[in-house]
């Protein structure tokens, strides 16, 4: 599925690799297409239009085992909007009738009245390290998590995954379930960065340090998210 | 009150505050409105390509005698519609107006229009109109309503308007004849709707024109593209002074000469003619007010300044960023690009959808590269992941310096191209206002 940019994550992957001198291939799994979990280090799905879910529902149940097995084996996941809630246990949309979800994460999504749309910005904790995220958020389910699940972050402004607690996201394994999209990672390197690191991680089998990188064009549109946000820091 | 308001209407570009307050105080007032045209409305929607259809249809109408009103400054929600039908003077006798997407079922139902038009439903602002399927189901709907007395035009090319059109059975469609000199080698990454409306399989494609639309055909249910009504052939493209290709009608082949560039514009020529054809229009006047038609404010609008030839793009959306991508690479010199964006209202809050632009098959081509607007370094990153190098990524926000660097980095007789979101557009313009180069845009057309 590709909507909201998403094709500008797996960019953003990709060149990130790229400059630090790491060759990568990306691979398309489409509808009735074998998944084999060993074949990848990362597994990327973003958001559709509520047609293209319901199709894909049904193809990521029958590959639900593989995809279960990868991310037991630490194979990094980002999985955005739609993505989200097709990482959960189940969906459950407006007229009531119930999607099974992939389960890798533990999490539930409910339609609700009506769509929480706007900026968003998050304070995440992930890696042991204080970071923002920015976004934009667009979706009608709202999402909330079990006892497996951590959220990816504290909203600061916006949403998150549902009208209540001010959580947003989920991360469960190097399993990461987001709402935010924009797209996500461009603004966002730390995250970005934080993804390779568990992808080459789960290649090398071993620990991984990446350098830094000139990040000038991501920390201004970063702190203009930011304080546009209306946060000051 | 309509002799009060016309002369307030000419100034400030306020294009939608009249109507808004008139309908506040008489919320049925838009029927009667639309009911004052002797010979009724023509509403014509669309994602891209409404504004340029409009001016398309309204000069031939006016050249051919038949006096229209228009709302020739984009203002296309209700407001803007009523406001452009209280300038209607004695003398016109036809509404011409083009209507935003959303908008549009709750103006056909006050307005009953004579003729409606369906231009292409492209991914567009998907915080303000939801998902286009969405868009499409209100459509769909509309039409079982539809007056039986209307007229519908539908391009035949989009694959859900096709279908949207086919509920009816005197629907009149146009598309592209022959384009496979400019069809694609497969569907733009940003393409919506190439999955069979009825049946969801893959369609497949004799030619692609733009995004997911083209001659297409579903496999599997066999539905195909409606047989064309008005269908054109042998496109030539020139560049970037306009194009020339033949219409085939019930009424015979027309050669005809249009002076805007890219296939888009071929699509709204098609539209047009085909209306003024149905309207009874002779079309030698018809081909003559089609050559003659020049672009709407910032729709590849071109405005001199400093010896430079400054071409303005308008790009809001995926689709018709696209287009102007086709456009530049009509282009034969160096390019000097420069893409704005602004996340208000009218242009979307969500940007995203810069990701979704081809922006990379003009990477060779670029000789200078400059962002601005609001969400100057959203661009920056997208540009700079899409492989542009980043020395040359030239991020200016505000609209003085960047025309003034825009300026400085180019020679004399340089052709610049700045491709606006909708209100990075204006704000633009204003300063090229400002330096005396163009005319204020709610002037366009007068």
């Amino acid at each position: 599925m590709n909507i909201y940019g998403d094709r500008g994550n797996i960019s953003v992957l990709t060149k990130r690799l790229q400059w630090r001198g790491y060759s990568s291939s990306v691979t398309n799994v489409g509808i009735g297409d074998k998944f084999s979990a060993n074949d990848f280090d990362l597994c990327y799905l973003g958001g559709g239009q509520d047609k293209d879910q319901n199709l894909i529902a049904f193809d990521l149940a029958e590959k639900a085992p593989a995809i279960r097995s990868a991310a037991d084996d630490g194979v990094a996941f980002l999985w955005v909007c739609g993505g989200i809630q097709l990482a959960g246990k189940r969906y459950v949309d407006a007229s009531g009738s119930e999607l099974r979800g992939v389960g890798i994460l533990d999490l539930e999504t409910i339609a609700g009245t009506e769509r929480l749309i706007g900026d968003i910005a998050i304070k995440s904790f992930l890696g042991g390290k204080e970071f923002t995220v920015v976004g934009y958020e667009n979706h009608i389910g709202q999402t909330y998590l079990g006892s497996d699940s951590h959220p990816l972050g504290k909203v600061l402004h916006g949403y998150g995954n549902n009208s209540f607690d001010q959580l947003e996201g989920a991360v469960q394994q190097r399993v990461i379930g987001t709402y935010l999209h924009g797209p996500l990672l461009p603004k966002n390197p730390d995250l970005a960065d934080l993804i390779l690191t568990w992808a080459l991680e789960h290649r090398v089998s071993g620990s991984v340090s990446l350098e830094m990188l000139e990040d000038d064009f991501a920390t201004q549109a970063h702190q203009r998210a930011v304080s546009r946000a209306g946060l000051k820091r | 009150m309509v002799a009060f308001l016309s002369p307030l209407l000419r100034r400030g570009g306020g294009t939608s505050a009249p109507g808004m307050t008139l309908l506040k105080l008489h919320p049925t007032s838009f029927s009667k409105l639309s009911e004052s045209l002797d010979k009724g409305s023509v509403l014509i929607s669309a994602t891209n390509g409404k504004t340029t259809t409009t001016r398309f249809l309204s000069e031939i109408l006016n050249d051919a005698g038949v006096a229209c009103v228009s709302n020739t400054s984009g203002a296309n929600l209700k407001s803007g519609v009523a406001t452009a039908l209280l300038t209607k003077e004695r003398h016109h006798e036809m509404g011409v107006l083009e209507v935003d997407e959303a908008a549009l079922p709750e103006i056909v139902k006050e307005n009953r229009p004579r003729m409606l038009i369906l231009m292409n439903l492209f991914r567009d602002q998907l915080d303000r109109y939801g998902e286009l399927e969405s868009i499409a189901k209100r459509w769909r709907e509309m039409i079982l309503e539809l007056h039986p007395d209307t007229k519908l035009l539908v391009n035949a090319d989009d694959p859900i308007l096709a279908t949207i059109g086919l509920q009816r059975p005197d629907s009149i469609f146009f598309g592209l004849g022959d384009a496979s000199s400019y069809s694609r080698a497969g569907l733009q990454h940003a393409s919506d709707s190439s999955n069979c409306p009825e049946c969801s399989a893959p369609l497949s494609y004799k030619h692609v024109t733009l995004s997911h639309m083209g001659d297409w055909k579903c496999e599997n249910c066999k539905l195909t593209r409606p047989r064309l009504d008005f269908e054109t052939s042998q496109i030539q493209l020139n560049g970037l002074t306009g194009s020339e290709f033949t219409i085939c009608g019930k009424s015979g082949r027309h050669e005809i000469s249009a002076s805007m560039p890219g296939l888009h514009n071929v699509y709204n020529a098609l539209a047009a003619f085909s209306a003024a054809s149905e309207l009874g229009i002779d079309h030698e006047s018809i081909v003559s007010s089609v050559r003659q038609t020049v672009a709407a404010f910032g729709r590849t609008e071109k405005v001199s300044i400093n010896d430079r030839e400054v071409h303005i793009l308008l790009a809001k959306n995926p689709a018709g960023a696209n287009a102007n991508i086709d456009t530049l690479l009509l282009h034969s010199g160096p390019l000097h690009l420069c893409v704005l964006l602004n996340d208000r209202i009218a242009d979307g809050r969500d940007v995203s959808w810069i990701w979704d632009v081809d922006y990379e098959r003009v990477i060779e081509r670029v000789e200078t590269l400059h962002v601005g607007g609001e969400r100057s370094y959203d661009l920056a990153l997208r540009f700079l992941y899409g492989g542009f190098e980043k020395e040359k990524i030239e991020v200016v926000d505000s609209t003085p310096k960047l025309l003034d660097s825009l300026m400085s980095s180019t020679s004399k007789n340089s052709k610049i191209f700045v491709l606006p979101s909708y209100t990075a557009m204006l704000d633009f313009r204003d300063e090229l206002v400002r330096r005396d180069a163009t005319h204020a845009f709610w002037e366009d057309g007068k």
